[in-house]
């Protein structure tokens, strides 16, 4: 008997497009969140200088009766210099997609190049602490690498270091609260760390998950918890560094810091432009569209002792 | 090429025999060198001209070595290591892992391999798993080759011999922002101590930098009263007490510190003393002290890193990161021998092939 099935409807009529593009993976832009932003003025050069000054000693000997007036004290500064770099990338896109092409093609390629540019930004503060902070390696765990895990008393090495180095915290503490299975959060410095090392942190010893805080709404998004003074920041792009350690393992920065400690410096008037470009500029027969984006920014430690990069490898045990 | 457009450079250099690298911020996808000096000269049975795709093996390419009796441009491929070697320095900046068969107690440390042919003076490398020597483990080191299977950490001390077999790798590029983290070989105890560098690093006078000095042992690092102190650099290059000019030069009188030492392989796991830049000392770098010395950002071949910024900016945070091609240097090689005059021109076109 011959029955009909839906093999035999044609093609243009087997499937339907679904109206919604699907979520793009999407990591945490966490690096530029505890950074200071800094412009450098138009017509103002390449480089921006910025100056601290350098703490007076103490006058801890008394003046006497003599009247003999003592001598006193030099004023000095550093200076700390930085100097941005233009950055960019775009798509170029045919006439014949955008006038053929059911799909709006530019909504969501612009859509991918705002992420790109802000997804550069985050990479590039990444990599600059990476490269110019004081790392320390971890040194208290017992996975026979160097640097070896995350432990408890390499994290309060840090801490201590950026307490007794006059570094301000930047969050508040969070009050308890009468919630069960809760506690208080200290004042903390922020961490930022990829998440790979979910495993090695959940394991420190006194580590405070999200959920345990007496009020999570008061957690950013990427936040993962807290050991003592110390609050993480998680994202999939934390730096890490494939091939690294004395066993060949990756190595793991993560990026322990204190308000003010570096800061991002954008080009004034040119944080970020969105370049679209309609097929008439591609040439005479004006073929191409193209749309891009492009920025001057450079990252910059501010004070050295602020910040320190924890390196580790995993506890593969 | 992601552009879909055609771009074509081209250029000239004179070589000095090592390996010259070209930056191609808009990609590649070919490149034609021409040894000038080759080609006009008399003689035979050297490269003169050499090309590269995006197709080819990294490290090797095409050259077309003049033959004896006409002349004529013999054609072959490049020996691993001695051709091109295309970087964009994003990702993973370690090559492939290397065997090492030990490293030496001599001052620098020997590296004994079995074959130097695709090293270079001034790449640096960095070591893994060796037996004894666990100290050196995952620490870069600026290298010179030696011989033909020999390799010298070039700015390390000398360690108790590393007996056994281990591992190394390339890395092909830094960390992209300068002024980079340094870790510290040596610091002399004098008036103005000379601190030496285990990769070349591009610090200028004038610059001030904080030392991290950790305590490893009752030895090592022993130069604890450093720790934590801001010091200015006063002069660069100066030689240390094994004749090493990667060193900076600090206003610090270290005669009453305790002797700097590295920890010794049983101290692993262990931390690294460092030199961090911090900034500028615009007095010092406006006045430098006799004998006055370029404040210029180089690197271990004297060229200046790009987009840097000389004198009192010199300590400028900047990206140096870069997109190009390295051509390996000596004569035969693309990069030329000493005082050869290369031209070379470079593109980027349309996209036909799956491989571009």
């Amino acid at each position: 008997m011959a029955i009909t099935t839906t093999s035999l409807l044609s093609a243009p009529v087997q499937q339907t497009f679904s109206m919604r593009l699907l979520s793009v993976p999407t990591p945490y832009f966490i690096h530029k969140i505890p950074a200071t932003v800094k412009r450098l003025p138009r017509n103002g050069g390449r480089t921006l200088r910025m100056r601290r000054p350098i703490a007076l000693q103490p006058a801890m000997v008394p003046l006497g009766n003599s009247g003999v007036t003592p001598p006193g004290q030099t004023l000095q500064a550093i200076d700390i210099d930085a100097t941005p770099s233009l950055y960019g990338t775009y798509v170029m896109v045919n006439e014949q997609v955008t006038l053929q092409d059911q799909d709006p093609v530019l909504n969501w390629g612009a859509a991918r190049l705002g992420v790109s540019l802000r997804q550069t930004e985050d990479q590039l503060v990444r990599d600059c602490l990476a490269g110019t902070a004081a790392f320390v390696n971890c040194t208290a765990g017992a996975n026979a690498d160097n640097p070896t895990q995350l432990t408890l008393q390499d994290i309060q090495a840090v801490y201590t270091a950026l307490v007794s180095a006059n570094a301000y915290m930047i969050m508040d503490h969070i009050d308890g609260t009468l919630k069960f299975n809760s506690s208080p959060v200290r004042d903390a410095f922020f961490a930022m760390a990829s998440s790979d090392l979910i495993p090695d942190l959940e394991a420190v010893g006194g580590f405070q998950p999200k959920a345990q805080y007496s009020f999570p709404t008061d957690a950013l998004k990427s936040e993962w918890g807290a050991t003592n003074n110390v609050r993480w920041l998680i994202s999939s792009i934390g730096s890490a560094i494939a091939n690294a350690s004395a066993n060949g393992n990756t190595v793991y920065n993560s990026f322990i810091t204190g308000m003010d400690a570096y800061c991002t410096v954008l080009q004034d008037g040119y944080s970020a432009q969105f370049i679209y470009l309609p097929a008439q500029f591609s040439g005479p027969l004006a073929l191409n569209i193209s749309m891009g984006y492009k920025f001057m920014e450079v990252p910059r430690i501010q004070q050295d002792t602020w910040l320190i990069n924890l390196r580790s490898t995993l506890n593969l045990g | 090429m992601a552009t879909g457009l055609t771009i074509i450079q081209n250029g000239s250099f004179t070589s000095s025999g090592n390996t010259k690298f070209l930056s191609f911020p808009m990609g590649l996808d070919w490149l034609w060198v021409y040894n000038q000096t080759v080609q006009y000269a008399a003689g035979a049975g050297t490269g003169a001209e050499f090309y590269w795709d995006t197709t080819m093996t990294p490290g090797r390419g095409t050259v077309y070595t003049k033959t004896a009796a006409t002349n004529a441009l013999a054609v072959t491929q490049l020996p691993a290591g001695l051709g091109f070697t295309y970087v964009n320095q994003t990702g993973n900046p370690f090559g492939i892992s290397n065997a090492l068969t030990s490293i030496s107690n001599a001052t620098p440390p020997q590296v004994l391999v079995g074959s130097t042919a695709a090293l270079t003076n001034g790449m640096v490398v960095r070591i893994y798993n060796t037996v004894g020597g666990l100290q050196l483990g995952g620490v870069d080191f600026t290298i010179t080759v030696t011989d033909g299977t020999h390799f010298a950490l070039a700015y390390m001390r000398a360690i108790v011999a590393a007996g056994g077999p281990g591992t190394y790798r390339i890395v092909n590029w830094q960390s992209p922002f300068y002024p980079r983290n340094r870790t510290i070989t040596k610091i002399s105890n004098a008036v103005q101590a000379i601190i030496t560098l285990s990769v070349t690093h591009s610090l200028t006078v004038g610059q001030k930098v904080r030392l991290v000095i950790p305590k490893q042992t009752a030895l090592a690092y022993g130069m604890t009263q450093l720790n934590g102190m801001e010091a200015t650099i006063v002069a660069t290059g100066q030689a240390d007490v094994d004749g090493v000019t990667n060193t900076i030069t600090i206003n610090v009188d270290t005669t009453g510190f305790g002797v700097f030492a590295w920890p010794l392989t049983a101290d692993f796991p262990v931390d690294y003393a460092q030199v961090v830049p911090m900034g500028e000392n615009s007095a010092v770098a406006l006045n430098p002290p006799i004998p006055v010395q370029a404040q210029i950002p180089v690197d271990y071949f004297g060229n200046q890193l790009p987009g840097t910024q000389a004198g009192y900016l010199a300590d400028a945070t900047t990206d140096v990161a870069q997109q190009g091609i390295y051509l390996a240097g000596g004569a035969g090689n693309p990069g030329g021998a000493n005082a050869d005059f290369v031209t070379w021109m470079a593109g980027v076109s349309f996209s036909v092939n799956p491989n571009s």
